[in-house]
């Protein structure tokens, strides 16, 4: 329908237009190839990026963009957002909107350029600012055009381009670096056959890449990673500065180097103030012991408070300064924590990494900032042990899901290396569920639980139990359960050994109306509290992979005392389901004339399952969502 | 709710007691005993205490307000953290606020059980320009741990009489003593109310006489001058937690709300700023960003054109809010003033929502229809205290319009809601029309309920297999924020979605979403879906749930109490009604029963079950009868979704005829 419409529409335009050859005016819609036109909101006209980078700190980056808009519902992309701060600087934007003959309507006013300061929940304080600005107008097709201008002056982390950020069409799309003859570009790109054009001038080198006419692609899409959809050019400096910290990042030693050169002599905490200590770790023997004993120090002594600008998104708060403030961002935590551990005589480095579900593996072939969070590395021969210095509850060595299995920076020294962090496995992040359920005649239930949580299943536990208030934890395991009208007679979190990455729950609950009697008869769910409610979606074709956090393991258990004068009249079959990335099964038992024992096992064994391996994962999901659904009859004697 | 009005400079009672009462807690003197304490008995959910929040407004000498506030609070655990990072805005245009004096103490006990403190250094704190008048202080206390104290004071220097602050007595933690005094010489009138749940454990009011320098004196001369003094606090007040289905939680926390209302100095006559609500409504019709915005002669022609095959008034209203909603994109803005006048919002083709109302009103007029502003605060911004006239208590405006003896409320802000339906932020509030004579007030609802009619044909095969075919119309709200949900999606993906039917274990063969942009009619889905395994077999039997389709799974109240009403914002009804055609030669093997449930007259549920040979029709209806329920019906609601929840996980049990 929509399409149509669209369609008539353009036939309009296009019929309207007395010569068929292609208009002067650069945005006349009649001059968008006609296979770009086919159900579009939108098409990108013009993506015209330049990067003139002049030395080692500066550079100008001046973009053309323009969009037709064809639809109200395409309307929010006349809207431009530039971020800025300390290190860049929006030199000029000017917007204007063409009609369909790609007549000028209207120009940008200066006094239309909103300036306010980027909100960062995490930060107290962050120099990001951002303009913004909007076009919009109400005879479609029209295009919006802007052009704008950032200069960088030290920058570490330059723009990236990608010939498409989302779906929708492109007619043309382009990426000029010219670089100073002396400096040494640096780039990376996705795709091994797009052509990179090079040429020499007397005082400069340019590169350039484009693409033009990419189709709009399906809806289905719109969740692939762009990595997949589109390509992209990474640029990275060689030698760099920032606030007089020079540097080189042809190689992740010299990026390593810079970052131990500014983090150097950030270690001065006088020695007396560690004193307190020199009991307990003159009374430990182990190495494990001395860390464990030092991690516990800091994580008593501090907290997680985010303060980033200017150099000090990259130079830590120095060590003395957490000591007596009690608290850091994640760098000046990790300094801390290696300046303690220094005390002990423990040597251990920082490890830059990229935390947080990866999209993007780190690019280990292009040296450059790919990261957004540190933690410490403390190198043993056998167990190297890794801290995640902004937590004040995990065990000391746990760094999480979002720091596991992935590669990272260690630095040194002798300046950084790429190390992997540890991975986990299926048996180590387990969930065991054990209920024992009491079921009366009119369907109440009255259910005692335990549940054991461990690895990076214990995370979120401890989180509950640590970090929650009595009514909170109240929500946290009601929402936990899944169960409707939960009245909770008691709870509590066993976590006795705060070293060890594991907690228990015990659970007291009553269920007024688990089973729903009709008649003669009564209907339960044996799946008790793990029912898995939504199945993936069906796609045709998949590019991206799925991504697990981790893998895991999660085994239910639960056995029903069922009422007198009811006897079973129907149980749910036996259901096993195999993958190449994980297994299912789950079966009621009758276990005499009154009771059931309802037992459950899902194992996830892998990170990622790959995009062509999609339709086997959606259908074991629907499956299991299916399997979680099906229902014990009991009838009445 | 109790509301307490007073209109500071009609002094009825003179005080016999003349005293200057002392700050109730003094800096750097922290009590041991309170650094001691670890726990909060009262409050087990707390993990910090305000231990006292005092503060005070008085005119300086420059004929400023200085505000200055000393807060205590104890930290009882890590999860009390965030009390220790403040934020503190100010505005900072011409005449506005600064700060001064800014200082942070905590305190805690050391091994040896000395008191030990860690002062914020000056390094720490943060400015940061919000937007050009709005800029923000930020800090974090040093050396945090449970049990501490954090000792914060600052002032703010206002250099005009606008900028008195009010003061919130109650916060997300319980506070034990929270104090306001606010103390100005008699030529000058504030005027206050008080806000909130919360008993008050004084309620003061004294006459104190003052010396004043700088400016002032030479206002008020360089004798004592008298003053008065008031005094409001509040004695442990609960926190103040977040609950779902509420407006905001500012209108349930105790609070003073403030603003200057006149002034009287030799020199300058005297200069009243808020007597009644005549004035707000005289001062919003002269305003420039307001009432001075209606400008038909600006949008004459455009009017003419859009109006042009238009004979009615009400087909002439409709062009031009169609018109307008189409147009004008709404920035997202929801302003009381406006920002661009009516010319700039037509070139501009956006605005806030009180420029795109000023439009529409323009052309309205133009076209020679009556109507004029209705001011509210939505629903975000607080209820409208009535006995309070002043304007900042609003922050947005829309349109009335007049035709007969009928009147029209439009607001033109989403190009997918039709000219009937007003947007949930403004229903259920109190608007206050803006036109000349007396003050009027108009109460704004929904004029209908939300009423979603769903019919599902479902065939059951003897294997268990079934098909099933779905008419569904939706109400007003339903169709709205399902039109905004549909874009960009296809309308089989949107039908999966929002009847989940692959959680459902269904298939979709079919979909198909009408009227999508016909907004001035129900939204309506006709689709087909079927399964092989949505059944389950046992033995000679079938068990089937003929709830396909909204199905309640979970209990959206799962607290034990409530303290606030449960707000839905309109009526709503959801009728669902299914047939079921057995296999031939099937029947039911048990009985599927009839059943209702209701809250009073705020909430029914009803099943109605006929059988047919082998046809059995379901009827179910769940409505929700008021806009509103109060907290008092709240466990009863809470066991009606229950029992829907039960009544639609029972299966039909279908087997052979005998």
């Amino acid at each position: 329908m929509k399409l149509l419409l669209l369609s008539a529409v353009i036939a309009f335009f296009l019929l309207n237009s007395s010569v068929k050859s292609l208009s002067n005016n650069e945005y006349d819609v009649k001059n968008i190839p006609l296979e770009l036109l086919n159900d579009a909101d939108v098409i990108f006209r013009k993506d015209e990026v330049k990067f003139a980078i002049e030395d080692y700190n500066t550079a100008l980056y001046k973009v053309v963009t323009s969009v037709t808009i064809f639809t109200k519902d395409g309307q929010h992309h006349g809207r431009i957002k530039l971020y800025y701060d300390k290190f860049r600087t929006v030199e000029e934007l000017e917007g204007t909107i063409y009609d369909a003959n790609g007549e000028v309507v209207r120009e940008l006013d200066d006094s239309d350029v909103e300036d306010y300061s980027d909100f960062e929940i995490y930060s107290i304080y962050s120099d990001n600012r951002v303009k913004f600005a909007e076009l919009y107008h109400d005879q479609f097709p029209y295009t919006v055009e802007y052009k704008y201008e950032i200069s960088y002056d030290g920058y570490i982390g330059w723009p990236a381009w990608f010939s498409r950020s989302s779906i929708d069409a492109v007619e043309y799309s382009s990426f000029e670096v010219s670089v100073a003859k002396d400096y040494k570009f640096r780039y990376w790109c996705n795709k091994k056959d797009i052509e990179t054009f090079i040429t020499k001038g007397g005082n400069d080198e340019k590169y350039f890449w484009s693409e033009r006419n990419l189709l709009k692609l399906s809806d289905e899409k719109k969740n692939e990673d762009l990595e997949d959809i589109a390509t992209i050019v990474r640029m990275a400096p060689s030698e760099f500065e920032i606030d007089g910290y020079k540097g080189n990042m042809e190689s992740w030693k010299d990026f390593g180097l810079w970052y131990y050169k500014l983090s150097e002599k950030k270690d001065n905490l006088e020695k007396t103030f560690l004193s307190e200590l020199d009991d307990k770790l003159n009374s430990s023997s182990s190495f494990e012991e001395k860390v464990r004993i030092l991690y516990n120090y800091l994580q008593k002594r501090s907290r997680y408070v985010s303060v980033q600008f200017g150099i000090g998104s990259w130079q830590p708060y120095d060590a003395a300064y957490v000591h007596k403030n009690g608290y850091g961002d994640c760098k000046a935590l990790s300094n801390y924590m290696i300046t303690l551990l220094k005390y002990a005589g423990i040597t251990a480095y920082p490890i830059l990494i990229n935390n947080g579900h990866v999209r993007t593996p780190l690019i280990s072939e292009f040296p450059s900032n790919q990261f957004n969070h540190v933690i410490v590395c403390v190198p043993a021969p056998e167990d190297t042990l890794w801290l995640e210095c902004t937590s004040q509850i995990i065990p000391a060595g746990e760094i999480g899901w979002s720091n596991e299995n992935r590669d990272a920076l260690m630095v040194t020294p002798e300046g950084g290396f790429i190390v992997r962090t540890p991975n986990s496995e299926s048996q180590k992040n387990v969930q065991i569920k054990n209920a024992n359920v009491n079921l009366s005649g009119s369907g109440e239930a009255n259910v005692s639980v335990r549940i054991k949580w461990t690895g990076n299943q214990h995370d979120y536990a401890l989180v509950a139990a640590e970090k929650t208030t009595g009514h909170e934890k109240e929500k946290w395991i009601k929402e936990l359960l899944k169960v409707p009208d939960i009245s909770l007679s008691n709870f509590e979190f066993i976590n006795e050994n705060k070293n060890k990455s594991e907690i228990e729950l015990k659970l007291g609950l009553k269920l007024m109306r688990y089973g729903s009697v009709t008649g003669k008869r009564m209907f339960i769910h044996p799946n008790l509290m793990e029912r898995r409610n939504s199945a993936p979606k069906e796609i045709t074709e998949k590019l991206s992979p799925v991504r697990f956090k981790y893998p895991y393991l999660d085994i239910d258990s639960v056995y029903y005392h069922l009422p007198e004068k009811f006897s079973v009249e129907s149980i749910p079959g036996e259901i096993n389901l195999e993958s190449s990335f994980g297994s299912f099964s789950s079966k009621t038992l009758k276990e005499g004339d009154h009771s059931l024992l309802f037992i459950r096992k899902l194992e996830v064994i892998s990170y990622s399952v790959p995009p062509e391996n999609y339709p086997e994962y959606q259908k074991f999901f629907a499956n299991i969502v299916t399997a979680d659904k099906q229902q014990v009859v009991l009838v009445k004697d | 709710m109790f509301i307490y009005l007073k209109i500071l400079f009609i002094i009825s009672l003179l005080s016999t007691t003349y005293l200057t009462a002392q700050s109730p807690i003094e800096w750097e003197k922290v009590p041991i005993q309170d650094l001691q304490k670890t726990t909060f008995p009262s409050d087990s959910n707390a993990s910090a205490v305000i231990l006292c929040d005092f503060g005070e407004s008085k005119l300086n000498d420059d004929l400023g307000i200085e505000y200055s506030r000393h807060v205590r609070i104890k930290i009882l655990n890590e999860n009390g953290y965030k009390w220790g990072t403040h934020s503190i805005y100010l505005t900072t245009s011409r005449y506005g606020e600064r700060l001064d004096d800014l200082e942070a103490i905590t305190y805690s006990i050391d091994a040896n059980g000395e008191i030990v403190q860690a002062e914020l250094d000056d390094d720490d704190i943060f400015e940061e320009e919000i937007t050009d008048n709005r800029v923000k202080f930020t800090f974090t206390s040093p050396a945090l741990k449970p049990g501490c104290i954090v000792d914060i004071r600052y002032k703010i220097i206002a250099e005009s009489l606008w900028f008195i602050r009010g003061w919130t007595f109650q916060m997300s933690e319980p506070v034990l003593w929270s104090e306001y005094r606010v103390t100005y010489p008699r030529n000058i009138a504030f005027a206050s109310v008080l806000i909130g749940y919360e008993p008050w454990a004084l309620k003061e009011y004294n006459e104190v006489n003052q010396h004043f320098g700088g400016i002032a004196a030479s206002y008020l001369g360089n004798n004592l001058v008298k003053c008065q003094s008031y005094r409001w606090a509040i004695e442990k007040a609960p926190a103040l937690r977040d609950e779902p289905y509420i407006t905001t939680l500012d209108d349930y926390a105790s609070r003073v709300d403030i603003q200057l209302a006149a002034y009287s100095f030799p020199g300058t006559g005297k200069k009243e700023f808020l007597n009644t609500w005549q004035t707000v409504v005289d001062e919003l019709i002269d305003h420039s960003d307001f009432g001075k915005q209606i400008d038909p002669e600006e949008v004459e022609g455009l009017t003419k054109e859009i109006t042009k095959t238009q004979t009615s008034p009400e087909d002439k209203m409709k062009a031009i809010y169609n018109w307008v909603n189409k147009s004008i994109v709404w920035s997202g803005s929801k302003r009381l003033f406006t920002e661009y006048d009516v010319e700039e919002t037509l070139e501009n083709k956006k605005g806030n929502s009180a420029d795109i109302t000023f439009l529409l009103l323009s052309m309205l007029k133009s076209a020679g229809l009556e109507c004029e502003p209705v001011i509210v605060s939505t629903r975000t911004n607080g209820k409208i205290q009535d006995v309070y006239p002043i304007i900042s208590q609003f922050d947005y405006v829309l349109a009335r319009a007049r035709i007969g003896g009928s009147a029209y409320f439009l607001d033109a802000t989403d190009p997918l809601r039709s000219i009937d339906i007003l947007p949930t932020r403004v229903l259920n509030v109190r608007g206050l029309l803006i036109k000349p004579g007396k003050p009027e007030w108009v109460h704004l609802s929904a004029a209908k309920g939300d009423d979603d009619v769903i019919v599902l044909n479902i065939s059951l095969n003897a294997d268990g297999s079934i098909k099933a075919n779905l008419d569904a119309l939706f109400g007003q709200y339903t169709s709205l924020s399902h039109r905004n949900d549909i874009i960009g999606k296809s309308d089989i993906d949107f039908v999966k979605e929002i009847f989940k039917t692959e959680s459902m274990g269904l298939k979709i063969d079919s979909a198909v979403v009408l009227f999508k942009d016909s907004i001035h009619l129900p939204l309506r889905i006709r689709a087909g879906f079927f399964s092989d395994n949505y059944s389950q077999l046992g033995g000679d039997l079938i068990y089937f749930n003929p709830n396909l389709i909204y199905r309640f799974t979970d209990n959206p109240f799962k607290s034990k109490e409530r303290n606030f009403p449960i707000d839905y914002s309109y009526p709503r009804s959801d009728k669902v009604i299914i047939n079921i055609h057995l296999p031939i030669g099937y029947e039911l093997k048990d009985i599927y029963e009839n059943k209702t449930q209701s809250v009073s007259n705020n909430a029914a549920f009803k099943r109605a079950v006929q059988v047919e040979d082998n046809l059995v029709q379901i009827v179910s209806k769940i409505e929700i009868k008021q806009s509103e329920i109060k907290q008092n019906f709240y466990t009863k609601l809470k066991e009606f979704y229950a029992k829907i929840i039960a009544a639609q996980s029972e299966l039909l049990v279908i087997g052979l005829k005998q």
